[in-house]
Order: C-alpha cells, then structure tokens, then sequence
C-alpha cells in the first residue's frame, strides 16, 4: 500500500471533514439541550412556546406580576398510559387556569418503565402524577414534602388526619410527600346518593321478565336462571367473564367474602382471601357454569369489554357500579329499544368490603421551577370548589344540581358526550385533587333509576372502607412484597384454569394447588406481617 | 440470480420445468394469499365501525364504512410535527448506519486483519450484554443527546447485526476486485466507495430498508430520551394511541372510560394506526426492492 | 495482501493495514461509548439497588451477591417458566429460520418478473403488523364462533367449538404459525439479497453443462448463500431465548397467554416483567437479564465452534 501526495491530501480532507462534522455534531448538541428546556432563548421552539417560556421567566422573576394574573406553567408527568387527554386544554382547564393562575404542561406515560428512569436520572418534571411508586417517590431527595412545602409558604391546608396518615406510610422519614385524591370513608358514603365503585353484576332486565322473574338470592339460583337462559336464547352467553375486570370480585361481594385482600379472623390475624373456603365455593361454581356452558371461553381471553361479543351477546354480566353499565345499555338501546340491562339486588349474604386509600397523587419534584406555586396549586385542587369544578364542569354553566343533589347537565354537555367529543371539549380529566363521591354523583347522575334502584340502596347499606388493611401491606423491596406480588401472580392464571377445569375434582386439586404454591411463595410471612402492621396501623383510622 | 431464467434464451422448457414451474406458482399463489388477506382484513376492519365488526362476518369488504377510526389521529396537529421529524431521522439515521455499519463491515470482512477474532468477540459482547436503560441514560446524557434530536441518530449507527451481515456478503467478493486498485495505491476508502459499495447494491439496499422501517417506527427512543414535545416521532404517537386505546386491565378508571359510548373500538383505532404507519414505507419499499431482486449486473462483476 | 505477509511481525502487519484497522477502531470505539462503558450497570444485579439513588447507587448501594439468582432459582415455577422458554425457543426456531430461505428460494425461481415482485412484496406484508393487532387477528379467526370454528363445524368435523385461545395444547402450534406467517417474508428478503449477489455466471456455465434447475438451486444456489444462512443461524440461536430471529417471545407469550394455557405460555421473560420490571424492581430484571445474556453468548460461540468445525463457515 503505496501513499502518493494526492493520497495523502484525500485522506487528510476526509479527516478534516470528519472532524468538522464532529464538531458540528457537538455543538450542534450543546445548543440543543438545556436552551429548549430552561432558558427562554430556544431557538426551535413553536411561537407559542416562547411566549410560554417568556411568562414563566417573568413569573420566576418578578413576583409582583404574578399578582396581577400572570400564568405559570408547570411540567406534569401523568403515569398513566391510557390516560385519554395529553393536553391541559378544554372548557375545564381553562376555568382551572383562570382560578389559580396554573396551566399544565403534560406529559403522558406511553411505558411503565419510563417513571422508573426517570426518577434514577434525576429528569423528572415539576410534578408528577401517579398510583405506582410511591413509596419509591416519598423520598427528600426526590421530592418536596408536602408538609414543609406548607409551612414554609405559609399555606393553609388542614390535610385531613387519614390522608396525611395515608400518605406518610409512604416515606421513611414519616412525612407525607403527597395526598391521594379519590379517598373517601365509610361514613362518608352514608350522606351520598350514589355508591362506591364496587364490583356488581347486571342482567338482562327484559329477558329476565320474559322467564317469568325466578328468584335470584343465592350462586344455585343463578345457576338455574342461566340454565332458563341458555334454553330460552340457546345462542346468548349466559355470564359474560372477561379477562381480569371485576369478574370473581363480583361473586366474592356476593357470598361475602367483599374485596379485601386479607380477611380478619376470629382470633384477630388477618388471612388472604384465597384461603377463605366461599372464595373456594365461587371458584368451583364457576368451573360448573362453565361446564355447563354458560361461560364463553373466549372471555377468559378477552382482556376488556371491548373486545368480547357485542353488548346483546350476554345475560349475566360481571362489572362495576356507578358506569359499568352506561355505555352498554347505550349500546343495546340502539340495537333495540326494548332491551335493557339492570343492575341486580345484592344477595342476602353480600358484603361489600374494600380497603381503598385513595387513587394518585401528585408530587411535586425537586427539579419544580417554583415549589410555591405548586403546592399552592395542589392545595387549591383539593377544594370543594375546584373538585367540582375538575369533575363536573362549571355550576351554572355546564351543570346545575337538581332537588336531590345530583348535577343536571346542559344540552350542550350532553351534546358533546352523544358526539364523544366531551373529553376534548370539556375535559373532566385534570381531577389531580378529585374526590370520589362527586365523581360517583357525576355519574350515577347519568344513570336512568331504574337501572340501579334495587341494587344501590342495598349496596350502600352494606359498604365498608377499611383503608387500614391495604395501608398494612408491605411496600419497598422487602421480601414480603416480593412474596405478595409472586402470589398476585398466581392468583389470576389458577382462576382461571380453576374455571376451565374439566372436573369439579380437577377444580378443587387445582385449587388446593394454588394454596400450596402461594404457601411456597410465602403467604404465610406475608400474614403475619400484615397482621402485625394492622395491630399497629389501626389507631390512626379509629 | 433473478436475471437468469428471465433473460435466458428461449428454449424448450423441459418436463421439469413444467413441474417446478406448476409447484413454485401454486405455493406463491398460496402464500400471495396467506399473507395477503389479513393485511386486506386490517384495511377494511379500520375503514369499518369498531363495534360493528365485533359481532363478525366481515371478510372482504367494510359493511358500516367510517372515517371515524382515522379521525383521532388526523385531529392532533401534532401529527404533521411527527412526521417531519420521523422523516427526518429516517433519511438522516438510515444513511449514517449504512454507512457505518457497512464501513466497519469492510474493516472486519478481510480475514488477514490482526486482532479480528478478538474484535469480533468483542462485538458478540456488545451484541447480547447492557448494562439496562439507567446508565445507557447516563452516557447519553454526558454526551448531551438527552432533548436532542441527534438521539435518534447517532447511538443506534452501529448495528452489530447488520455488520455481520454486511462482513458475510463483503467475503462473498474476490479479493482480485480491490487488488488491482489496491496495486494502482488506492485508498482502502477509496476501493471501499467506488468498487466494494456499488456491487453490494443487494444487501445495501436490504440493510437500508431493515434500518429504515426501524427507525420509521421507533417510539423507545423518543419516550425515554426526550422531553422536548417538538421532537416526539410517529411511532411515539402511535404508541400512546394504542395505549389510550387499550384500556385493559387498568384501574376503575379505566373501566370508566371505556363505557363511554362510542362506536371506535381497541382494535379499530390500532388497526387505523398501524395503517397510517405503514402506508409510507410501503410505497418506499419498491424503490429499494429494485436493487434487491434485480441484483448485481454482470458488467460490474466483470469489471 | 500476500500469504507471505503472515510471517511479519504483528505491528509491521498492523502498520500495512492501518486504513482497514481504523476502520474496525472507529466502530470498537463506537461500541467502547455506547455499550460497554453503560455495562457498569451490570452490577446492579448484584446489589441491593433502588432507582431512588439514581446512577450513585450502582456504585454505593450495599452488595447482596447472587440474591436474586437464588430469588429466581427457587422461584416455585422455576423449571416450568426454563420448560416454557426453551420449548417456545427450540420449537420456533425449526420453523422459522428454514421458511424464509425455503420462501427465498420460491420467490427466486418464479420466472415472471412482475408475478416475483407481487409475490415478494405481499410476502412481508404481515411483518408491518403489530403484535398486538396479530393476537386480535387470533381471536378474530379462533374464537369459538369464529371462522375456524364456523368452518369446522359446518363441515362436520367437530361438534363443539374448540377453545383454541384458552387451551393449553394450542400455544404452541399457534405461536408457531403466526411467527412463521409473520416473519417469513421479512426474512426473505436478506436471503434473496444474497441470492441476488451470486454470480450470473455460474448459473449459465452450469446450465451449459445441463444441470437441471433443482440441480442448480442445490449445487449453485444454496451453497452461494450458505455464509449468510450460517451468519443467521449463529446469531439466532443466539437470541434463542429471546425467540430466534424474530425475537418475538416476549411479545407472543404476553399477549396470546393467559390464564388457560398459563402452563405453557408463562416464560421467563414475561414473568420477570410480572414481578420485576412492572414493580420498579430494576436490579432483579438485571439479574435474569444477566442469566439470559450469558446463555446467548455461549450459545454463539459454541455454534460458531461448531459451524467452523462442520461446514467450514463461521461468523468468526
């Protein structure tokens, strides 16, 4: 390999090239990064953009504008990958803005892994809105506190005791770093016309007419009920299962069992609820309807209503309350008028336990540009007013609240649900401080009587929110989280190979099976830790 | 070769052409029509009422035609954004891994090279071991690629598994071809551009259409690397699409939102995206096809 | 470059060619930044690491040793989520690497140009298709009214309706299928890439000598894409536990699983996105990660052992 001048020129144009490339490459990076992100002086940004940056700048600076109605905007990590708006833009948002001088700037999660590199790079946004990692999240060097956020502003937010409790189990320094919204006790359900989401089965009201309304108060009269069905609409699926939504919960409310996930015993430990001998019961009586052919085995594959047969295909269907039967009945009312899905009484055994602490909860991040203004903000969702206001709509405008209490909405609300547009219109989405009682009213409220008049009283008369028990469970990276989720897993896929089993004796090995591997997986720590937190955990919710 | 049976001499075809002949079309007509049809059932399922194709019986054509599918994802303007950018990183990101990838190729295909088999267990390496999406975040940080648009680009240059490819196919060429340039003192990049390049049309334009749909549909990238919504790529869109679609499993929520009532569906509004997705590339791909089924020509060989 | 130059010292050799060296070090460079400077991460696996102390904790967080490999290693299903993997594995792999050359192969020997090009281009068609709109084309076709099951019906083979989606027998031949349906086009096309880059004149010496056209697709054809058939063989076995060429395991497993056929679709990796990643349990996924990286290197380079050993062709 012989070099010549000319050679040598090439090669030493190339590298220049190259390097001038490089340089290009890297300069070209440094402009990008920070400039479009911090500093107002991005060059690529969308006009609207700059005039974002140029407020926040101005609002950072000069608090005296922020008095006079300046806008601020703050980043906001929603991580929830379904979640059905990307935009802090609608009716609702607008009013939200103009009562608290905050606009979003929103990011959706698209994976689940994304909150996770997140927190370990340290690039999280202002504030971050989320059901997972919390415990990951309530740490000071990720987070502010909630708590001294507010003592340092001088806000005045009287955090209720359960919530604050709540939320300080989070954290290993014992401050609460956030506040669940959706949280609601007991009594509190007592005032309400509506009902907590619980798991609830609906039937087809106008076929169970046509055969003559045979009892229905006990898993046998079901059975039998499907079989009138069956034999009545030989090509109708008697109980529609799909997936993992609500299905065993449903038949577990109704035989008693409720919703908890551990159960207290006579002598005061607490025991998961596959070890409960009715749970044993539901799960061997859904092996014989399935036998029996009054499950459709796709179902099992099916993982959302979407996608099983259409809304007419079913008799039984296992869902929840409050909505669980708004689009359907929609949905056969257009395949006929006559049809109708009502929801149904409660067995006489039924229970309707839960354990709920709330849903998200928003945290606010140490990279957030203006932690006043944010905590502020959070503060002001969690107002009745802005309850409203984020779930309901404007009063007066978008809605007014009939004798009973519950919202009557204008036409054009209504217009705009009938054209699916609500979502982009109105925007009922941003209720970061949202309270589950007026977002029950919202929706029974667009529910016809009829449809749920049996069925909620009962339910109401028989609901209990004991938070405790799913504040006992274990959080971090212990091994008794680690044992809980290896049961979690479990749970689902012995269901339902416990349905499809060809047997009842092949469903009830099945089952002793799943005990015994849970029991592997180490159920039994988990039991007993839960029941030492409970015994410490309980004094706080009394 | 392609050209051979097409551009042979009119002959007599033999018996055995006959049956080769009769095998090869029946089995094309047959595979014509497996692969066909679900993508044909794709079309008409996304122009048709989510939850009217539910109940079945749609085979060949849309019974209740909508738009409605489509709508959701012409509405964003942020769509146009995306499909700039997603252009852009197609054109730019195919070029610099071909090139790339086809020059170390070139380095690593002569089998004299001292050190080759450590270089080459050195890649296997990379190949099947990361260190996981944190530190990867780091690196790229330090080189501040995080919010740029050059993340999309320059991390993903080196495919080691098109580098094989590309060393397999660069050996398949006699050695005499660069060896007369090589006499006269050219330079191997020299050699490389103007002789080693121009025969491997094939597996350029192959590598080229691997790396190019890959990056039309990337959406890992732009999730986990940018926060800038100016940079967000089309297959960034059609992920969070289909997440929003796809309600399964999820909280109460959830639940509620998929009650609302409305006609799209999970799978009809998928179907619709995966459909503006795909559109492009397959009126790109004949371009590159060209150069894969037509070959080399034998006068670049004999030159 | 000369047999003789095999004699000279190394670094004489290195200096003669330092072009093509350079070449291979700016890609070893490329590599050295974005591969194996983020391997550090690697040791997460062995630590007790949270996400909450960011990169300083891979460096800080307290060493637990092999925990999460023990974790795994007693898992309860631990042998049936291996079972799973390397049936799943195996089973795919005899199906989807000959397809796509045998799909080459076909394509090749069609002698209308347009009635190629059509057949080639409709061939890969199924790759653009998501994974997720493959598991709705399943129930599409396999539910029990669906039209498999209409057409078995109505030809009197079968009385009640199959449950393929939920029956443990049907994984398997369903995985099978679709990723071979998928696939195969894709696949092809690198195989006739290859093809397209065999001399012409071969064919036409050996048609002279009146080979028959099986005859030159044995001796011709297919010896003149054999590197490149062992270039892919070496490196889907490789990714054998990922599902070979396609690396579709993960994607099939998670979507066309479910609790009915649970016993055989479960594997290790959508069990380890259940109770790792999903949970934010990073260090864990690592770990099996880490499991699964060393298999893949071993296989590669026992494979290429092999190979050299056997036909003489090898990746290195």
């Amino acid at each position: 390999m012989k070099t010549k001048s000319s050679e040598k020129r090439k090669r030493w144009l190339a590298i220049l090239l190259v390097t001038g490339l490089l340089a290009g490459v890297l300069s070209a990076c440094g402009n990008g990064t920070r400039a479009e992100t911090s500093s107002a002086g991005g060059q690529n940004g969308s006009a609207s953009e700059e005039a974002q940056k140029t407020e926040q700048k101005s609002g950072e600076t000069g608090g005296d504008e922020a008095d006079s109605g300046e806008v601020k905007t703050l980043s906001i990590f929603i991580d929830h990958t379904w979640y059905p708006v990307d935009s802090f833009t609608g009716a609702i948002p607008d009013e939200i803005t103009k009562r608290t001088g905050i606009t979003l700037d929103v990011t959706v999660a698209v994976d689940t892994n994304q909150l996770g590199t997140m927190i370990s790079s340290g690039e999280l946004p202002d504030l971050v809105y989320t059901q997972r990692l919390l415990d990951t999240l309530s740490n000071p060097n990720i987070c502010y506190s909630y708590e001294d956020l507010l003592s340092e502003y001088n806000v005045d937010w009287e955090i209720p005791a359960k919530q604050l409790g709540i939320a300080r189990g989070y954290s290993q320094d014992g401050k609460a770093y956030t506040v669940l919204n959706m949280f609601a006790d007991t009594s509190d359900w007592e005032n309400s016309n509506s009902v907590p989401m619980v798991g609830s089965l609906s039937y087809r009201r106008d076929i169970y007419e046509e055969i003559g309304c045979p009892p229905m108060n006990s898993l046998d009269d079901l059975y039998a009920v499907m079989g009138q069905v069956k034999e009545k609409h030989p090509d109708m699926v008697p109980l529609q299962l799909l997936g993992q939504n609500w299905n065993t919960e449903v038949f577990k409310d109704l035989v008693g069992v409720g919703a908890l996930r551990y159960i207290e015993q006579e002598d005061g430990s607490y025991q998961c609820y596959i070890r409960d001998e009715r749970y044993k019961e539901v799960l061997l009586w859904l092996n014989k309807c399935y036998a029996s052919g009054y499950i459709s085995p796709d179902d099992q594959f099916f993982s959302d209503a979407s996608q099983g047969f259409n809304a007419d295909g079913y008799f039984f269907s296992c869902g929840c309350t409050q909505n669980g039967i708004t689009g359907t009945n929609a949905e056969l009312a257009a395949i006929d008028p006559s049809y109708v899905r009502w929801e149904m009484k409660p067995f006489d055994t039924a229970y309707y336990g839960q354990s709920s602490l709330g849903w998200s909860g928003v945290f606010i991040s140490k990279n957030c540009k203006d932690p006043e203004a944010a905590i502020k903000f959070v503060q002001k969702m969690f107002t009745p007013e802005m309850q409203q206001l984020s779930q309901m709509g404007r009063e007066g405008i978008d809605f007014t609240f009939d004798d009973k209490g519950f919202p009557v909405y204008s036409d054009e609300w209504m217009a705009s649900v009938k054209a699916d547009t609500n979502v982009k219109d109105y925007n009922t989405w941003f209720y970061l401080g949202g309270s589950t009682i007026i977002e029950a009213d919202g929706r029974v409220a667009q529910m016809e009587e009829d449809w749920y008049k049996d069925a909620y009283p009962e339910i109401r008369k028989r609901y209990e929110n004991l938070p405790w028990i799913e504040a006992a469970r274990p959080i971090g990276e212990t091994d008794e989280k680690i044992a809980e989720d290896k049961v979690t897993e479990l749970i689902m896929p012995y269901e339902q190979r416990i349905i499809q089993a060809s047997s009842q004796e092949e469903a009830a090995a099945l089952y002793d099976e799943l005990i015994t591997n849970a029991e592997k997986s180490g159920l039994a720590d988990v039991e007993a830790y839960v029941t030492q937190r409970v015994a410490e955990l309980m004094p706080m919710y009394q | 070769m392609a050209n051979y049976l097409a551009t042979g001499r009119r002959r007599k075809r033999s018996r055995e052409d006959w049956i080769i002949d009769t095998a090869v079309y029946l089995l094309a007509a047959i595979i014509f029509a497996i692969c066909l049809y679900p993508f044909w059932l794709s079309i008409i399922l996304a122009f048709n009422e989510g939850t009217d194709a539910r109940t079945g019986g749609i085979y060949f054509w849309p019974r209740k035609f909508t738009l409605d599918n489509f709508k959701n994802l012409i509405d964003d303007p942020a769509w146009a954004k995306a499909l700039l950018i997603t252009f852009f990183r197609t054109v730019l990101g195919t070029t610099l891994i071909v090139l790339f990838t086809t020059t170390v190729a070139y380095g690593l295909s002569f089998v004299n090279l001292v050190g080759r088999k450590v270089y080459m267990s050195v890649m296997i390496i990379a190949m099947y071991f990361s260190g996981g999406i944190i530190p990867y975040f780091m690196v790229l940080r330090t080189l501040h690629l995080i919010n740029n648009f050059l993340v999309y680009v320059i991390p993903s240059m080196l495919n080691i598994f098109y580098c094989m490819v590309a060393i397999s196919s660069f050996q398949g060429i006699p050695p005499e071809l660069g060896e007369s340039a090589r006499l006269d003192g050219a330079a191997e990049l020299t050699i490389f551009a103007k002789i080693i390049l121009p025969i491997s049309k094939p597996m350029l334009a192959t590598i080229a259409i691997f790396t190019a749909v890959g990056q039309w549909n990337s959406w890992y990238d732009c999730a986990f690397f940018t926060q800038n919504k100016n940079l967000r790529t089309m297959g960034y869109l059609l992920m969070a699409i289909i997440n929003k679609a796809s309600l399964a499993n999820q909280s109460m929520d959830a639940y509620a939102a998929s009650a609302a009532s409305s006609t799209v569906t999970t799978m009809s509004v998928q179907l619709a995206a995966m459909i503006v997705a795909v559109g492009p590339i397959l009126l790109i791909y004949p371009f590159f096809q060209r150069y894969i089924v037509s070959g080399i020509t034998i006068g670049a060989v004999k030159g | 470059m000369a047999v003789d130059e095999r004699k000279k010292s190394v670094w004489k050799r290195i200096g003669k060619q330092k072009q093509i060296q350079t070449f291979v070090w700016a890609g070893l460079l490329f590599l050295f930044v974005f591969n194996f400077v983020p391997m550090f991460g690697i040791i997460m696996a062995f630590e007790n690491y949270s996400i909450a102390d960011g990169v300083k904790g891979l460096f800080t967080s307290e060493w637990v040793g092999l925990k999460y490999f023990r974790e795994f290693v007693n898992d309860y299903n631990f042998f049936s989520l291996i079972r799973n993997t390397l049936v799943l594995s195996l089973s795919k792999m005899v199906f989807t690497l000959p397809l796509p050359i045998l799909l080459a192969l076909i394509i090749n020997e069609i002698r209308s140009r347009l009635v190629k090009r059509i057949v080639q281009t409709v061939s890969y068609l199924p790759y653009f298709i998501s994974w997720v709109i493959v598991a709705g084309f399943c129930q599409l076709f396999l539910k029990s009214n669906g039209i498999v099951n209409n057409m078995l019906i109505s030809i009197g083979s079968i009385e009640q309706p199959i449950a393929f989606m939920t029956g443990k027998q049907y994984f398997l031949p369903i995985a099978i299928f679709t990723a071979c349906w998928k696939d195969m086009g894709w696949w092809a096309i690198l195989f006739l890439s290859a093809i397209a880059g065999i001399d012409p004149n071969l064919y036409e010496a050996a048609e002279m000598d009146g080979c028959s056209r099986l005859k030159r697709i044995w001796h011709i054809t297919l010896p003149g894409i054999k590197s490149t058939i062992t270039v892919v063989l070496i490196l889907s076995l490789g990714n054998l536990l990922g599902g070979g060429l396609g690396g579709s395991n993960f994607d099939q497993a998670w979507l066309l699983g479910n609790g009915g056929n649970s016993e055989v679709s479960e594997i290790i990796q959508t069990y380890v996105m259940k109770i790792g990643l999903s949970k934010g349990r990073y260090a864990y996924a690592a770990a099996i990660g880490l499991c699964q990286s060393i298999i893949s290197v071993v296989l590669v380079f026992t494979s290429n052992f092999f190979s050299k050993k056997v036909s003489g062709d090898s990746l290195f």
